[in-house]
């Protein structure tokens, strides 16, 4: 008997998926360690969060350079010692200086974590910040900015920001070559001492987890001096004014397009709704970005809608590149669909299916201990908790499209937008 | 160790079954035998912008995504020379929407003609912004070219030229779909929470009645030993000069890929690496640097790569990444960097095997090119690498008149 294709297997309504927890504990000087056991798991992951960052200097690519050599040795080691070290017990060892936090990441097999981890503990301690491994850092930086620089998607973001930020803002500075070369040992030294040194908050602790690990913690991590200080410190932002910005890439055959405006905090109430409406828009492969200016026209590879929200500031981004000839007429119809989310209410169809695609989304999040660890920790270090997760969960599944119209109408105001081109042609929109 | 079971259809596909109790998801890995080495040199490309038309719906499902997006699923592909690989996951309740869709799609398309015009502008834009809107974009189309001289590797996934895109028709598409995409030139993988009858039975279902097809002798030639240096020298507008030098090695199925593979890592994985300490660091000859194997099913390449620092000339350059190949063939390896390298890379299978995913596209490709057990001696073999098996490789095979070398300059302002 032949099947028929036509038909849909039935299917299982996942709108109720499990969330699996974390546990936490409470090290001698306070310090946080949330933990998500694996026992099937043969390796661990460890993230040491510092409440320091780009938020923390006026001084451009200092946090990045701190986080950089920070791996670089100690007064023990060489910076060839410590990374042929760490290698050869097969680890991964990175820094990450993000706006807010600075994140010390370490893959490790789990037989081999207590070696590992006291190697990581003598760099928190005792890092070496040699001037030689400081100069070749920054020069290296300062040639891979001049590359950046020639690429349409780099300057249309970094103008993008400005306009966002104001140029002061860590965030909205475009950053020069030349800035690379002003930074020396003392700054790295004072910035590591007065900001970085002082700031563990919390740690997060995936996979095989044995109780020789959480003796470890005890013993080395309750050591250090905990921050106490408010998890913002950053400069407040001052949007500019203009709403269009043109560069010019005078050999460029895409234009690289940024449209978006400042947006609220990561703690606002809105978000969880906007994160359902944003998706829709511009998130997943069937969004309506995609599906008009890619899949109906032609005109680009790629085209997406997001936020990037921070504890004091964040902002609303519409990103991609598109044919030069056709730059114009992928601006008209990224406005008609911000419009269309203004005008018209969303079909039921369509909502049920971005519903259930996000869903899909937070299963695939939270597949694995290591995967859980990067949601936990993302809700955690804002101060969220199991809650916040419940409150996106629910945003979800019961915004209405009347809910969402609404939004439309408040935040994404198609005049509201600041739009940056970069490429060969100045399409002098607006 | 990955558990799996193989099971093989009355009409040729080929179904490897992996039961992981760990995720509430289910990963569905559809591995068809077919890359840009099989393309018509005057129609390059077409493989990857048949991956694109995979996705403008088969003749009963008029949308691939959107019912896959409904049952929470998400999916994604992609082309190199060798394979075309097509993967999914979703949850492991509704695994059989995800075999309905991918059967579909391997027993008929759509072809529909607005999917073909809209993919071909598509692509001609992903060509574009992965390969001319970005400095040093086109190096790979300039280097493989100079590396190959007859074998099908000489052009790049994306194709030679735009023109190629422009120009694919209807009936090219359907000879290609009706040639490459049977069931006998395809390895599907299920892996999840799942046994292995009902995965059977539900795999026969969808794709037990797709006609199996006959799998065409490759006719791909053989790239001739080379026997001289082979040079290219373009000017860009570009910052940095930059420094390419490749070495034709062996295959992924040959003895001897574990032993390159180290070496590359010895010389030029990570901030301990030869390369990076002596010319990043130490020297300061490059802003970065490095060296891979290329990975082919086919006799590959060992490529050397790096950004060269303002006031070095790239003949300068040259010498210094030559010194490190001479101190290779000169010197057995010692044990210890050695090892460095050969634990980096079994942490490094621990971590991808944690992913239902990985796993299941993993077994396919093993099976594609060995069969599905490799996945489980790899590491074995990556073990019993030595010294001076490593020695004799470059002795043998990284000389001058071996070498392919380019020369990326930037564009004196």
């Amino acid at each position: 008997m032949s099947i028929d294709r036509t038909i849909q297997p039935p299917a299982v309504d996942i709108s109720s998926p499990i969330i699996p927890f974390y546990e936490t504990i409470l090290l001698a000087n306070g310090l946080p360690v949330h933990t998500i056991s694996d026992e099937t798991a043969e390796a661990v992951k460890v993230s040491l969060f510092f409440n320091a960052g780009l938020k923390s200097t006026a001084m451009p690519f200092l946090a990045s350079t701190a986080a950089s050599v920070w791996q670089q040795g100690t007064a023990k080691y060489s910076s060839l010692a410590f990374s042929t070290a760490i290698d050869s017990y097969g680890a991964y060892l990175s820094v990450t200086p993000a706006y807010e936090f600075t994140e010390i990441t370490i893959h490790t097999l789990a037989k081999y974590f207590i070696p590992v981890m006291d190697l990581v503990m003598e760099m928190i301690l005792q890092p070496a910040f040699r001037e030689s491994d400081i100069q070749v850092d920054t020069k290296n930086r300062k040639q891979r900015l001049i590359t950046e620089l020639k690429k349409t998607s780099f300057t249309a973001m970094s103008n993008f920001n400005k306009l966002c930020y104001g140029g002061l803002h860590p965030l909205g500075y475009t950053a020069n070559p030349a800035d690379a070369e002003n930074i020396h040992r003392l700054h790295v030294l004072d910035f590591y001492e007065k900001k970085l040194a002082n700031a563990i908050f919390s740690v997060m602790i995936s996979g095989k987890i044995g109780s020789n690990m959480v003796h470890w913690m005890e013993l080395n991590l309750a050591k250090l001096p905990l921050d106490h200080t408010a998890k913002v410190e950053g400069p407040p932002s001052s949007p500019e004014g203009a709403n269009y910005l043109f560069n010019l890439h005078p050999e460029a055959n895409q234009s690289s397009l940024v449209m978006g405006k400042s947006l609220f905090s990561r703690l606002h109430p809105d978000f969880p709704k906007m994160r359902l409406l944003i998706t829709l828009f511009g998130g997943y492969f069937g969004s309506r970005l995609m599906t008009n200016i890619r899949e109906e026209k032609g005109y680009t590879y790629g085209i997406s809608a997001y936020m990037n929200l921070y504890l004091n500031c964040g902002q609303f981004v519409i990103r991609t590149d598109v044919g030069t000839e056709v730059s114009a007429m992928a601006v008209k119809e990224i406005r008609h669909e911000l419009q269309r989310l203004l005008d018209e209410e969303i079909p039921k169809q369509e909502l049920d299916l971005v519903r259930n695609y996000m869903l899909g989304t937070y299963l695939r999040s939270m597949d694995g201990a290591l995967a859980q660890s990067e949601i936990w920790s993302r809700l955690l270090n804002y101060g969220l908790g199991p809650e916040a997760l419940e409150a996106n969960l629910d945003a979800v599944r019961f915004t209405t499209a009347k809910d969402l119209q609404a939004l439309a109408q408040e935040y994404l105001l198609p005049d509201s937008m600041n739009l940056v081109v970069s490429g060969s042609l100045d399409i002098g929109c607006f | 160790m990955i558990d799996y079971q193989k099971f093989t259809l009355s009409n040729g596909l080929r179904l490897l079954f992996h039961e992981d109790k760990n995720t509430p998801l289910a990963a569905i890995n559809i591995l068809y035998d077919v890359g840009a080495r099989d393309e018509d040199p005057s129609k390059t490309g077409f493989a990857h912008l048949f991956e694109h038309l995979m996705f403008g719906g088969s003749k009963n499902i008029p949308s691939f995504d959107e019912p896959l997006q409904r049952v929470g699923g998400e999916n994604n592909a992609y082309t190199n020379n060798d394979h075309t690989n097509y993967y999914l996951t979703l949850p492991v309740e509704n695994l059989e929407t995800g075999l309905w869709l991918e059967s579909d799609r391997m027993n008929e398309l759509a072809f529909t003609t607005k999917s073909l015009e809209v993919q071909r502008q598509v692509v001609m834009e992903e060509f574009k912004q992965r390969y001319l809107n970005q400095p040093y974009g086109d190096t790979w189309l300039q280097f493989r070219p100079l590396s190959y001289k007859v074998h099908p590797y000489r052009w790049a996934t994306i194709g030679m030229e735009l023109s190629h895109i422009a120009n694919a028709t209807m009936d090219d598409v359907k000879d290609f779909f009706y040639r490459y995409y049977r069931p006998s030139n395809a390895v599907i993988c299920v892996a999840g929470n799942l046994e292995a009858n009902k995965v059977v039975d539900l795999v026969n279902k969808w794709f037990g009645d797709i006609p199996g097809g006959t799998m065409i002798p490759k006719n791909i030639p053989v790239e001739p030993e080379q026997t001289e240096r082979r040079f290219l020298e373009i000017t860009r507008n570009v910052p940095d000069d930059m420094l390419y030098m490749g070495f034709h090695i062996c295959g992924k199925n040959d003895d001897n890929i574990h032993a390159w593979d180290l070496m590359s890592d010895v010389l030029g994985r990570g901030s301990s690496s030869r390369l990076y300490h002596d010319l990043v660091k130490e020297k300061e000859i490059f802003s970065q640097v490095g060296c891979y194997i290329t990975g082919d099913h086919h006799p590959g390449m060992l490529v050397f790569s790096g950004k060269i620092r303002p006031g070095i000339s790239l003949e300068e350059a040259e010498k210094h990444l030559w010194n490190h190949v001479e101190t290779i063939k000169a010197q057995v390896m010692d044990e210890s960097e050695l090892a460095k390298v050969k634990n980096k890379t079994e942490s490094g299978m621990v971590f991808s095997w944690m992913n239902v995913l990985s796993k299941a596209t993993g077994l396919c490709i093993n099976e594609l090119y060995h069969d599905a057990g490799e996945i489980n001696r790899t590491l074995g073999k990556y073990q019993a690498v030595n010294g001076p098996q490593l020695q004799q490789l470059a002795q043998r095979f990284l000389n001058p008149h071996q070498a392919c070398v380019l020369y990326y300059r930037a564009q004196q302002k």
